[in-house]
């Protein structure tokens, strides 16, 4: 009995403590059952990245890592176009290493352009050293460009990434095979066009200048009328620097959208690029458009002409264009990886 | 270097300009063109980074040349 009512009174007590205790524990268990369904979507993320990261390291199981002393050969290649250009072109053109003359693989009316290298300087391994190495790359960007020029002025070319490599050129036939139709659009796509780069440039703090000049006159009657004490004159002033570098913003934007509106109207496609750094394009002059044309080799000669209006149009106000090309269509073939900013 | 067109007398001027900047050629030989698995070549994600990469490296080359260090050739 006497057991039975302790038993009772313990029951209640814990009942009572529970109630008191109820909003904390509940707040507790939230906690405790947060904590590990975190605990839970950590690991499965943890797991989902590892997975991620894993497929990303692998190496690919397609090459074979060559042995130190490997004397092999890999293939280079630069571009692709017709089999009767690539006929025609290659000839006359040097690989990127000394004494390779460049060469054609055909199959099924396309051709790439190839060169031999060794594979000890390409393999994966030494490609990533050489690429962390600026003169390496700086000199091999060219010579790879160099091919493309060459082939560009006397055929139309779907240009490859730097660094496409074949260990054999079975494996640049079975590319031309597999991937035949979509070269061939890509050959449709920019027949008899060439590749046209145009940058705009405008002087330090001249957009700010113009706005400047047309709304001080205003700004200061405004200003001796109402001869306001120093905190308001400060205010209205932050107020006007801000108008003015909104102002200064949408002109920038304007004065690019015009210009690329006018070019691209003598362009088959065109593409606007994102705007390099300064530290990239190493000019005091600000970027405000980065954009590259596709046009017709019969058209090159308007487009320049343009360029030259545009640049007396625009050189009083602080503008400056710089146009590049021709180029190999870099920009519009597909599959290419997009620029990053 | 790379001729135009007949029809294009005004621009060999241009055309001729093959001393392009580094970062244009960067811009395009590895972020422009199409990208092929290729045998051997880098993951395409790898070139990415590369690209990344080469383009930070320019740019703090430029930043030290616009502060007038003379960086070791």
């Amino acid at each position: 009995m006497a057991t039975g009512r302790a038993k009772d009174a313990l029951q209640a007590l814990l009942e009572e403590i529970a109630a008191a205790d109820a909003p904390e524990v509940v707040a507790q268990a939230r906690a405790g059952a947060q904590k590990r369904a975190r605990a839970v979507i950590e690991d499965a993320l943890v797991d989902e990245l590892l997975r991620a990261a894993g497929r990303r390291s692998e190496p690919k199981p397609e090459p074979r890592r060559p042995k130190e002393g490997d004397a092999g050969d890999a293939w280079w290649t630069y571009c692709i176009l017709s089999a009767k250009d690539g006929r025609a072109v290659a000839p006359r053109l040097q690989g990127i290493e000394p004494e390779s003359g460049v060469e054609v693989v055909a199959a099924r009316g396309l051709a790439a352009l190839v060169s031999r290298v060794p594979l000890a300087e390409y393999d994966d391994d030494r490609l990533r050293e050489h690429l962390e190495d600026i003169e390496w790359v700086e000199r091999t960007a060219r010579a790879h460009e160099g091919v493309l020029d060459r082939a560009l002025s006397d055929a139309t070319i779907v240009p490859l990434r730097l660094c496409t490599l074949y260990r054999d050129l079975d494996g640049v036939r079975r590319l031309l095979r597999e991937r035949g139709r979509e070269f061939s659009e890509n050959l449709a796509a920019i027949d008899g066009c060439t590749e046209w780069g145009v940058k705009l440039f405008v002087e330090p703090g001249r957009l700010q200048s113009a706005p400047v000049a047309e709304m001080s006159s205003a700004d200061v009657s405004e200003t001796r009328a109402g001869s306001e004490p120093s905190g308001a004159d400060y205010l209205a002033r932050r107020q006007r620097e801000r108008a003015l570098a909104t102002h200064a913003d949408e002109l920038r934007t304007r004065c690019g959208e015009e210009i690329h509106r006018q070019l691209a109207e003598l362009a088959r496609e065109s593409r606007v690029n994102p705007v390099q750094r300064p530290e990239l394009h190493g000019r005091e002059e600000e970027m405000l458009l980065n954009a590259a044309y596709l046009v017709p080799r019969d058209r090159a000669n308007q487009l320049y002409e343009a360029v030259e209006r545009l640049r007396e149009e625009w050189e009083a106000h602080g503008f400056q264009l710089e146009l590049t090309g021709p180029w190999p269509p870099y920009n519009f073939v597909a599959g290419q990886a997009g620029v990053m900013a | 270097m790379s001729s135009l067109a007949p029809s294009a007398p005004a621009a060999p001027e241009v055309g001729a300009q093959r001393d392009v900047a580094l970062i244009d050629l960067v811009d395009r030989l590895l972020a422009g063109g199409v990208v092929l698995a290729g045998d051997i070549t880098l993951a395409i994600a790898d070139i990415d980074l590369v690209y990344v990469g080469l383009r930070a490296l320019i740019s703090s080359v430029g930043a030290a040349e616009r502060a007038g260090v003379a960086l070791p050739r």
